[in-house]
């Protein structure tokens, strides 16, 4: 076995060396269909934020009609695409903007925008707190301060801020129930402004979040050369049979679910009353028999490839996002910073997982959106734990130090050199958080703590089985299939999870 | 073996005691707002519309609803300490401490420590040899079979095995964890009966637990075999069964013992689940009819005591890491 692995070793070696230039077409395929995808998810996200950004705004703060929201809406994403256009053109001809000063100004732009938007979306006291962390934190008038004054100003000015927040939240009512401070620093923006007469301005949020539009080619960029490592990954990837299958059936899924309305043979709430339609078995008009509603389980279950996939790729990316901020920063930082993250991480780690999603999910509502939150709140703290110690010890090696040499700044150093290094990591907790946030979903979903009424999940039609007597009558067509479908969607992840650990992973492939 | 007691270990214990009674305090703490910022009054479930005013006013006062939130903070702690954690609403009034303790707690308990055992044994026997016989049949084998029990949904291995062997076969009861309205004549009869009704979410819960544990002691086995100490054991030529379990295993065995108790929630989450489908009268399906009853000192009692479960686990992870690690001083 051992002599096996060497040889193939061999002729991996061999031919990355011979076939350089002139690579097969999988990995042609591979590298070029993986930029268009992370392209077009990077795109979609972009715009599905702008929407919901919009409407928020629109019919939330300003009062609007729908359909005036709506034509509003469309317009803010008809421009922020004709911005990327532009920019597009722009980047092309290398224009001064992106040639010299690196979209500096933009970037700024952006966070700005952000930043207002926590000042509309939360409160003015965690407004101000980010606006310091972000601008005042090492200010260009504090170049020539000791480190101990600067520590002190720090210190005086947040914690300052912060004790008057916390005794407004504390003294104004709602926590003893006695109003002793007028509430400033609690209350957001919006909520002052509303109806004031002042609410238009609002607006301005959006402007600056539609420069993050004029930075998606830099963006595009960074993916064009993020190529390179896919490529060097895939050319390892290839030899690890049980990857490929992971992936075949993971692509098997996705295209399930993309092309849904084409192979389901009736609409997910297509139901029936006639007798005969209700609770059938297998036929040839109904593949997997039919509900209790008369609706097709076939149709059904295609169409719940949509729910489960969206939902546990969007609680993975959220949940790996949060954990990959909170680890940097705490990793990075290092000190007070650090202790207190990790305690908050410890106790996010000490919670039951699943009474707290049943209890959330009871009282806050049960919409999808609110199943994808509580999934990626409670699923970020494996993820922050080893980037955090991935970044400490990336911190004592010697790139951190020349970039320091260099005049670089924490963030610049934190984003441009920690964290492309810990990006494997970032990616297989990715894979790994897909698993998790599927299989939550659909144990949520099967004990009815989700919109169990619309468009179904595999989990809510298991929760209608196991309801309606499928396991009395040995309906197995209705229990066997969606849980299968779980299952081999979960699968497909765990195995490429653990091929790309064998790939990224050296220890694991032994000694040779 | 006795504990290393040099001055920074002792300053590490502290250290570890003071930080788990901030993380257990902010747990109470954090118990007592969650159930207070949520939407919704929790007066509304056991207050029902034609009720006379004075009995209302009667029942708020009983459960100190009509205090302000400092105040009810201050009683909840101090009654907390006292061992009280207030009264159910929905079991008749019960005392929290009764519902979880009464019989449910032993249930869950018997339930999680038989099929954990198993799932220890066979995961950690199974990682060995798997990671032994690297890229052998065995291991392939044995790898895909635990990824398989890793990635299936709990709750439907359980409807499965209801499906096939209770309702085709009749082999184990359908729900419960006795007969209902049998006499037992002893208690052996009593102990047959309940593990005849354990049958079912047994195999379930092992199934679901075993996976991961195989995974990570196959890992971190894979992990040993790298390190120098088993290239000296074997250039010492001791026997392979010598080297496997008293080198790799034992040095392998370290990193599960902290992941079993990182993943305590992860545990329980999946012991709801399969109390849910097999009716195991359990802490978890306590919870999931608490939430629907909307029985708030129930949901608080269960949930402190699974979140102070983790913490001490936690705690004992990592006293045992440095009992049993010669290499860790501090």
């Amino acid at each position: 076995m051992a002599e096996q692995s060497t040889i193939m070793n061999q002729q991996t070696e061999d031919y990355s060396l011979d076939e350089q230039k002139k690579r097969p077409w999988h990995v042609k395929l591979v590298s070029y269909g993986s930029f268009i995808l992370l392209s077009l998810v990077l795109l979609i996200f972009i715009d599905l934020v702008t929407g919901a950004l919009g409407t928020s705004i629109t019919i939330g703060i300003l009062e609007m009609e729908t359909a005036e929201s709506e034509s509003i809406v469309l317009f803010m994403r008809v421009s922020g695409m004709i911005l990327l256009g532009l920019s597009l053109i722009v980047g092309r001809f290398r224009f001064a903007v992106y040639e010299r000063r690196n979209g500096r100004m933009l970037q700024d732009l952006l966070v700005i925008g952000i930043l207002l938007g926590v000042f509309f979306a939360v409160n003015l006291g965690i407004g101000i707190l980010a606006v310091f962390f972000v601008f005042f934190w090492d200010p260009k008038f504090a170049e020539q301060w000791q480190d101990r004054t600067l520590k002190i100003y720090r210190f005086v000015i947040s914690g300052s801020v912060l004790i008057w927040f916390s005794l407004e939240a504390f003294l104004s009512e709602g926590w003893i129930g006695t109003t002793l401070l007028p509430r400033v620093l609690t209350r957001s923006l919006s909520d002052i402004m509303m109806g004031s007469g002042w609410e238009p301005l609002t607006f301005c949020v959006v402007v600056l979040i539609m420069t993050s539009y004029l930075l998606l080619p830099k963006a595009f960029y960074a993916l064009w050369g993020f190529r390179k490592n896919i490529e060097s990954f895939w050319r390892e990837f290839v030899y690890e049979p049980m990857g490929l299958v992971g992936l075949f059936v993971i692509g098997a899924i996705v295209l399930i679910a993309v092309f849904a309305p084409f192979i389901a043979t009736h609409h997910w709430g297509e139901g029936s009353w006639v007798l005969e339609d209700l609770l059938a078995p297998p036929s040839a008009e109904h593949w997997m028999g039919t509900n209790h509603n008369g609706q097709d389980i076939f149709s059904r279950i295609v169409y719940g490839a949509q729910i489960s996939l969206l939902v546990g790729f969007l609680a993975a990316i959220i949940a790996v996002a949060i954990g990959t901020t909170v680890g940097l920063i705490s990793g990075y930082f290092g000190g007070f910073t650090d202790t207190i993250l990790m305690r908050i991480t410890d106790l996010f780690l000490s919670l039951p997982t699943l009474p707290l999603m049943m209890i959330m999910l009871a009282l806050f509502g049960r919409g999808l959106q609110n199943v994808i939150i509580v999934i990626a709140i409670l699923g970020w703290t494996g993820t922050a734990r080893m980037v955090r110690s991935e970044a400490l010890s990336l911190r004592e090696r010697p790139l951190t130090e020349a970039a320091h040499a260099l005049g670089a700044n924490d963030l610049y150093i934190l984003f441009r050199h920690i964290f492309p290094n810990t990006l494997p990591l970032v990616l297989a907790n990715m894979i790994l958080g897909v698993v998790n946030a599927i299989l939550s979903e659909a144990g949520i979903a099967f004990l009815g703590f989700v919109d169990i009424h619309g468009q179904p999940s595999w989990g809510i039609i298991l929760h209608w089985a196991s309801n309606n007597g499928a396991l009395l009558n040995n309906m197995w067509w209705w229990i066997v299939p969606p849980g299968l479908l779980i299952m081999l969607t979960a699968l497909g992840f765990v195995f490429v999870s653990h091929a790309a650990d064998k790939v990224v992973n050296p220890r694991l492939r032994g000694r040779r | 073996m006795a504990l290393r007691t040099t001055v920074g270990t002792r300053r590490y214990i502290v250290n570890r005691v003071v930080q788990t009674l901030i993380i257990w305090f902010l747990i109470v703490t954090l118990n007592f707002i969650i159930f207070r910022i949520m939407p919704g009054d929790p007066r509304a479930s056991i207050i029902e519309q034609g009720m006379p005013p004075e009995l209302r006013q009667a029942i708020v006062e009983r459960f100190g609803l009509d205090k302000t939130l400092l105040e009810q903070y201050v009683l909840y702690i101090v009654a907390l300490f006292q061992g009280d954690m207030g009264f159910s609403f929905s079991h008749f009034t019960e005392p929290v401490w009764e519902t979880i303790f009464g019989f449910r707690f032993t249930n869950t308990f018997v339930l999680m420590g038989a099929s954990m055992l198993v799932a220890i044994i066979i995961g950690m026997v199974m990682g060995v040899v798997a990671a032994a016989r690297r890229g052998s049949k065995i291991d392939t084998g044995s790898t895909v079979v635990f990824l398989v029990a890793y990635s299936m949904p709990v709750f439907w291995i359980g409807l499965l095995i209801l499906l096939y062997l209770g309702f085709n076969f009749g082999l184990i009861p359908l729900a419960g964890t006795i007969t209902r309205g049998v006499e037992h004549a002893n208690f052996i009869e009593y102990a047959a009966d309940y593990l005849h009704h354990m049958i079912g979410p047994w195999i379930v819960l092992t199934l679901s637990f075993i996976g991961g544990f195989y995974l990570i002691m196959r890992d971190s086995v894979l992990d040993v075999f790298t390190q120098d100490y088993i290239l000296a054991a074997e250039a010492k030529g001791l026997k392979e069964r010598t080297i496997l379990y008293g080198h790799a295993m034992r040095n392998a065995m370290l990193p599960m013992i902290s992941v079993i108790a990182v993943n305590m929630p992860f545990l329980i989450s999946g012991a709801t689940m399969t109390e849910f489908v097999f009716s195991w009268s359990g802490l978890g399906l306590l919870t999931y009819d608490s939430v629907l009853a909307a029985d708030y000192p129930v949901l608080q009692g269960v949930f402190l005591f699974l979140a102070t479960i983790t913490v001490i686990s936690n705690f004992i992870a990592d006293m045992l890491y440095l009992r049993l690690d010669p290499r860790i001083t501090y």
